[in-house]
């Protein structure tokens, strides 16, 4: 069935249009295997549309607007080192991408261990390192539709990462997308992130504004774990408030793989961060946890898909989103156990905490069953906060912003005490920190 | 230092408190008995500024200042601490910093420096121990996994912490067994001076024993129905409030 009836939807052929006029300038125009790809994402896109509410998957998120918006591929723009800096984690080797482009001048990449490689995917999808590409579009089906098409069609760049077997890599990799204030840009990024057997690493992705622009970033992860394989995923989504941004992390996870994601979404007037896992071997297992901390009205969703495949499989996710003046969040948890998928041990868990009466939490759980030796749970909150709580504290002497602050920080601790990697936790930890700091009135909650 | 005069409050709309007087100088230690629903737990509230208490007349004087114009943290600071009959439990908030961030917010509003971490680990460890309190408690968050017991005692370590001039003790017995009940008494009775006070709110006389007052005041019906010394007490121990014309909701 048509989402919308695409033909005439003038979005989509703006998109198209845009396509036909830069297609030729996009990385990997002179291969007729990427050109293979960018079209079967086209027809996939005429064919069925962007997604509007009726679609039971983006039924609370309501891209309109976004659709209204005019934007524009952004002028290069000249950012310093010293831009960057805030968002830069230490320790870590940093690719840097400025309004949707990579710079190297900016980027932190000597030195890369061995079997590790990064290329950017402008570089590896042209003649200088197609192999680096081998397999982009495998994981995020190239023929599904909707955003992912569109950002297939239009992919530009993003990071390439390769780790090969039997390597650990000690050091955080972090991609740093900026958006400079350049008015109303649009970027189609592509990472891709191949983690070989028995091999470990952890990706960060930033995802930042210098200014208030009213970009709009559509992201495409892919990710490949081998048998054996880590793979830690962190992404703060903290661009500027009039900001869009739409992710979608696609993974395949082979057996005895573990991946583990973590997002912080803070940012954006509307953020949507989707998740699709694929636990495609016996004793597979991801762990999915993200906060949203939201305000003003701010939209922020979260959408997963697990997909138990095969049987012995693990999956956990605790989503917990904070929520103040009128802003709204959203998350859906589908969790889908194939029939021979027996042993799967599915657990899922989204808490939300309430700081204004006016601010909306919707909260969607989907378990598609059909294997009959199976764990799986789900669960969702809504609440404020606990006033017995705050009294207490209050009584032994913490001014009353202080105590809210407290207890808004141990509502989302536990998911962030279990980051292991210093740096990030100290950088997530931060933004937390900052975006309480301008938490400053009790409201009376719902 | 206290001085509390015709003092009305309701909660929910309903009048708890119907014009109760007391007054407390520097150094006494006060009990107040009484009935279940005579408005004991409520006067705690009142004085340490709980939200829903709401005072419709009359006034708390605390050395010197109104009481009633002072937020709930400002209170503490002025050295009110009310030790709750349920400490709630906070998960996610660890009990060290939430002693440490309540001594400091004290120490600043006192115009205090702020302890520096190494002194806060040195005094709360000493503290703990003084009240025979397992300090591997308080890596725990605050109040969670708790026994009834161990709440008492970690209140009664916030209070040793913040060294109150007011120690307002909310049934502060309830639910202890006899050793623990001395370690709570014993961390009271440490902290007595001729600046300090408390108002020792409970049901029975047990706790009298060991905190031993100076007097002894019956609340019924939201007003002082008598007062007097520790002998008090012992008579309404051994015949019940029915000596006052009161009857005990709570088969004692």
């Amino acid at each position: 069935m048509s989402l919308v009836q695409p033909l005439t939807d003038p979005v989509v052929k703006k998109y198209c249009d845009q396509f036909a006029a830069q297609g030729a300038q996009l990385p990997g125009a002179e291969h007729d295997g990427i050109k293979s790809i960018r079209e079967r994402a086209q027809s996939a896109l005429s064919r069925e549309g962007l997604p509007t509410r009726r679609v039971e998957s983006w039924k609370y998120t309501d891209l309109r607007n976004l659709h209204r918006a005019e934007f524009s591929s952004a002028p290069e723009a000249s950012v310093t080192q010293a831009d960057i800096a805030p968002f830069v984690i230490d320790h870590a080797f940093v690719a840097v991408f400025v309004d949707g482009r990579f710079v190297p001048t900016l980027s932190q990449l000597d030195e890369l261990p061995e079997g590790l490689s990064f290329s950017s995917l402008a570089d590896a999808l042209s003649d200088k390192d197609l192999e680096a590409a081998n397999g982009v579009g495998e994981i995020a089906d190239v023929d599904q539709p909707g955003l992912a098409a569109l950002n297939t069609m239009l992919m530009q760049d993003g990071g390439v990462c390769r780790v090969a077997d039997n390597v650990s890599v000690e050091m955080p990799i972090q991609l740093v997308f900026v958006v400079t204030d350049n008015s109303a840009t649009e970027s189609h990024l592509r990472n891709f992130i191949v983690v070989g057997a028995n091999s470990k690493a952890t990706v960060m992705q930033s995802y930042v504004s210098l200014g208030a622009s009213s970009s709009f970033c559509n992201v495409v992860t892919e990710a490949d774990l081998g048998q054996g394989a880590n793979l830690r995923s962190v992404i703060l989504q903290d661009q500027s408030q009039t900001a869009w941004h739409i992710g979608l992390t696609s993974v395949r996870v082979s057996r005895d793989a573990h991946f583990d994601s973590f997002v912080l979404s803070a940012g954006g007037r509307l953020a949507r961060n989707e998740i699709r896992i694929r636990l495609d071997g016996e004793g597979a297992d991801c762990s999915l946890n993200g906060i949203a901390l939201v305000r003003d009205r701010q939209h922020c969703d979260n959408t997963t898909d697990v997909d138990h495949a095969m049987s012995h499989c693990h999956s956990s996710q605790i989503y917990k989103n904070v929520l103040d003046d009128r802003a709204h969040t959203v998350f859906q948890g589908r969790v889908h156990v194939a029939p021979d998928a027996q042993k799967t041990d599915a657990h899922q868990m989204n808490r939300n905490l309430l700081l204004s009466r006016n601010a909306q939490a919707d909260s969607k759980p989907e378990l598609i069953i059909h294997a009959d030796d199976v764990k799986c749970s789900h669960g969702a909150t809504v609440g404020d906060l606990d006033q017995d709580a705050l009294f207490y504290l209050q009584s032994r002497g913490i001014d009353a912003v202080t105590a809210q602050n407290m207890m808004v920080q141990a509502f989302v601790a536990e998911l962030l005490e279990t980051m292991p990697e210093d740096s990030i936790r100290s950088c997530l930890e931060a933004r937390m920190s900052s975006w309480l700091e301008n938490l400053t009135l009790i409201k009376e909650a719902a | 230092m206290l001085s509390i005069k015709n003092l009305h409050a309701t909660v929910h709309g309903k009048e708890i408190l119907q014009g109760v007087y007391l007054e407390i100088g520097a150094g006494e230690v006060h009990a107040i008995m009484g009935p279940n629903g005579s408005g004991k737990s409520t006067l705690s509230y009142v004085l340490s500024g709980r939200e829903g208490y709401e005072v419709t007349d009359g006034e708390i004087i605390y050395n010197g200042k109104n009481l009633l114009e002072l937020e709930v943290h400002e209170r503490a600071g002025e050295g009110i601490f009310l030790a709750f009959q349920y400490p709630v439990e906070i998960p996610g908030v660890s009990s060290m910093n939430f002693l440490r961030t309540s001594l400091n917010s004290v120490r600043r509003y006192r115009g205090e420096d702020e302890i520096s971490a190494v002194d806060f680990l040195k005094l709360v460890r000493a503290t703990a121990k003084s009240l025979e309190m397992d300090d591997k408690l308080l890596q725990r968050p605050v109040n969670v996994g708790f026994s009834g017991g161990e709440k008492k005692r970690n209140e009664v370590l916030q209070m040793s912490l913040l060294e109150p001039s007011l120690a307002v003790l909310d049934e502060t017995d309830s639910g202890l067994d006899i050793d623990a009940l001395k370690a709570v008494a014993d961390g009271v009775n440490a902290l007595r001076s001729p600046e300090r006070s408390s108002l020792v709110i409970t049901h029975y006389q047990r706790l009298l024993s060991y905190i031993v007052p100076d007097y002894v005041h019956v609340l019924a019906h939201g007003k002082i129905a008598a007062s007097g010394d520790k002998s008090l007490a012992l008579e309404l121990e051994k015949n019940g409030y029915a000596m006052l014309g009161l009857e005990d909701t709570e088969a004692a």
